[in-house]
């Protein structure tokens, strides 16, 4: 069990943080380089960037949005992402993790206050969950993969409370091997899946202006019905 | 046999097979000759169906289907792209052989893409910033290469960009001079001062292109307009090559768009006007406004609402009002196509509190404010008529009763048919009227010099 565990957390781990690293740099470097090549062929080039970066800034700060409609889903949507980051960067043992390949650390949050902070972020994984599954609109709109990625995170954050806790009525090094496997998929899903909003999240507002901008030829360029 | 396919709406060429082909074909030449394709990647990899936008659709909210949840729907164009259009999606169809588009998409998309009324309220709420209103357009403009397109929309125009008239309610040119002459003498009459409609007066500062359709029934609005230019003593002109602001294309077409603005542009150089004005029109005012820089490079001619003018020139001075000629209560419409990205909100606000004792704001307000629920073009859509009551109306219209207001101004030629139906259809005790409408009653006029001439 040792060996597995040391190999989840040592190599595999390096090996799933690089991709997911290398992976969301590529993931910025196209959608840029795309915005980029939009740009230049729309007529015209002047884009709204301070109504861009409002809005960008907005919802990365969410506080003055958390009240304006569906108020018990927006605060506990920005709490899950919220506590979740928390509890990603400045965790003990992530920290750890990190300092072991990489060399680098940082100053941690106690660990009453990350418990805290996690069983926080599990209830409002499972009210997020719930409202996928038990509303209309949820149902109609969650696709397999959206019950998939909630469902890793939510075993992420289950097998990591109690492999950090005393309250663990499993086998620990059970637990951390669960916390340790779906964590490294996690970070391969990144660049791969919706969680890829993880790093394209400041360009969002930018890439809907920039779809606005049509080339200043576009009704040279399209020709006539396809079938008349 | 070929299967008999009906549509929601009348169109003109309707294709009973092959829709399939036909259409993602279209949408393979859009990627080909757009931008589209890098939205859509984004789009598709960020978007968590997280339905937020759902609580906010207020057709969605009226239907409760789930084709009308703003997220649903652009899900669908989103699918159709990722399978037929990426790498990765050729290959899971292969392996798979299933999530190709299918008829009943299409069935689906030329119904759900017409339902919405791109009003854009969904994109406010959305946390990931997706514009559905822009793939309802993009999936309205690939339909419209197959020739799903209601006819109501094409007919106009076709008139507009090769019939004779030019125009999308297809006024003759001896019609607009016969009618300016009417509202000139109406204005005599009433304001007993003489008001010119100046045409082709070269060199204006502000060529006019109000939505044609104001020509045959907003008589007042026109008024309004002309006093309050007149009155400021504002260099303005109609054109008579092209007297229409109506821009069908922002709500199907790149092309159509293009087309409409590049005859605007050329029509303004032709007078030697300097800017565009544009009248009460939402939506014609965004399409200039908004993409005229794209498609008219070589030289910048602004464009300005009525709105803007006419709150600039009372700010300024220019403009007498008695504040005490509309003792009613009066609530005020946000058009989404000029509101929603806070461009034009104050402006109609600043001109009101200069004459309106008794202003209500409705709930939301601004740019958050409902859609009269006929936006996106469905208000010209007659056969769409039930819908459009039964469902973003039906909010719409327990929105303005609620403010218990006796006038509701509508800055747009789309809203205040819409409103003005919405008003017939739940028997709402209070009428509806242009903002112009309202300053043609409290205007003072002083000024006996005919304008331009």
């Amino acid at each position: 069990m040792n060996d597995i565990l040391n190999f989840t957390t040592g190599p595999l781990f390096s090996f799933c943080l690089a991709m997911a690293i290398l992976g969301s740099l590529r993931l910025v470097i196209i959608t840029i380089a795309d915005l980029f090549r939009s740009m230049k062929t729309a007529g015209d080039k002047k884009l709204p960037w301070m109504d861009i970066a409002i809005d960008t800034a907005s919802w990365l700060f969410p506080f003055n949005r958390l009240f304006a409609t569906r108020r018990l889903f927006s605060l506990l949507s920005f709490t899950f992402h919220a506590t979740l980051i928390l509890i990603l960067i400045f965790h003990q043992d992530h920290i750890l993790l990190i300092r072991r390949i990489a060399g680098i650390s940082w100053p941690f949050i106690d660990r009453p206050i990350v418990d805290f902070l996690a069983i926080a972020c599990i209830l409002c994984a499972i009210f997020l969950l719930s409202n996928r599954i038990f509303t209309a609109s949820g149902r109609t709109m969650s696709e397999a993969m959206d019950y998939f990625i909630l469902s890793l995170i939510l075993v992420v954050l289950i097998s990591g409370f109690f492999a950090s806790t005393d309250f663990n009525p499993f086998s620990h090094g059970a637990v951390l091997l669960v916390h340790a496997v779906c964590g490294n998929l996690i970070l391969l899903l990144i660049p791969f899946s919706r969680l890829g909003h993880m790093v394209l999240y400041p360009i969002l507002w930018v890439a809907s202006a920039v779809a606005w901008k049509f080339p200043s030829d576009s009704s040279n360029r399209r020709g006539g019905m396809v079938i008349d | 046999m070929e299967n008999q396919k009906s549509y929601p709406y009348y169109i003109e060429k309707p294709l009973e097979y092959r829709r399939v082909e036909g259409f993602l074909a279209a949408f393979e030449e859009v990627l080909k000759n757009s931008n589209y394709r890098s939205i859509l990647d984004l789009y598709s990899r960020i978007s968590m169906h997280c339905s937020r936008c759902a609580t906010e659709c207020q057709i969605y909210q009226s239907t409760g289907r789930p084709e009308d949840v703003p997220c649903y729907r652009s899900a669908i164009l989103i699918r159709i792209y990722k399978r037929h259009f990426t790498p990765l999606g050729r290959l899971k169809g292969r392996l798979f052989g299933s999530l190709s588009a299918t008829e009943a998409d299409i069935d689906q998309m030329l119904e759900s893409f017409y339902h919405c009324t791109a009003c854009g309220r969904c994109t406010m709420y959305c946390p990931m910033g997706i514009d559905h209103r822009l793939l309802t357009r993009l999936g309205r403009f690939i339909l419209s290469k197959i020739g799903i397109v209601p006819k109501a929309l094409a007919v106009s125009v076709r008139e507009q960009l090769e019939g004779e008239t030019g125009n999308t309610s297809a006024v003759p040119l001896k019609g607009l001079k016969t009618t300016i002459e009417f509202l000139e003498e109406e204005i005599l009459e009433i304001k007993g001062v003489e008001v010119r409609f100046p045409v082709d007066f070269e060199g204006a500062e502000y060529v006019f292109f109000p939505p044609v359709s104001d020509f045959l029934m907003e008589a007042d609005t026109l008024m309004g307009i002309a006093c309050v230019l007149h009155e400021a003593g504002v260099s303005w002109t109609i054109a008579s090559g092209n007297y229409d602001a109506i821009n069908y294309g922002l709500f199907y077409s790149d092309e159509v768009l293009e087309k409409v603005l590049q005859k605007m542009a050329q029509e303004v150089r032709r007078i030697k006007g300097k800017k565009i004005l544009i009248g009460e029109c939402g939506h014609a005012s965004r399409s200039a406004k908004v993409f005229l820089p794209s498609f008219n490079e070589s030289e910048e001619i602004p464009v300005i609402n009525i709105l803007e003018l006419t709150a600039q020139l009372i700010k300024d001075g220019k403009i007498e009002i008695d504040e005490n000629a509309i003792t009613e209560k009066v609530t005020y419409h946000d058009p989404c196509n000029i509101s929603r990205s806070g461009w034009i909100v104050d402006q109609p606000r600043d001109i009101l509190k200069n004459f309106i004792k008794d202003f209500v704001e409705m709930t939301p307000s601004g740019r958050y404010n409902l859609c009269c629920g006929g936006g996106g073009g469905t208000v010209s859509i007659n056969e769409l008529k039930p819908y459009r009551m039964n469902t973003g109306g039906k909010r719409k219209a327990e929105q303005l009763k609620a403010t218990g207001a006796d006038v509701v101004i509508a800055p747009c030629a789309n809203c205040k048919k819409q409103i003005g139906e919405l008003i017939a259809h739940y028997k709402l005790p209070m009428r509806h009227a242009g903002l112009h409408d309202l300053l043609f009653t409290a205007i003072k006029m002083k000024k006996q010099v005919v304008s331009n001439e």
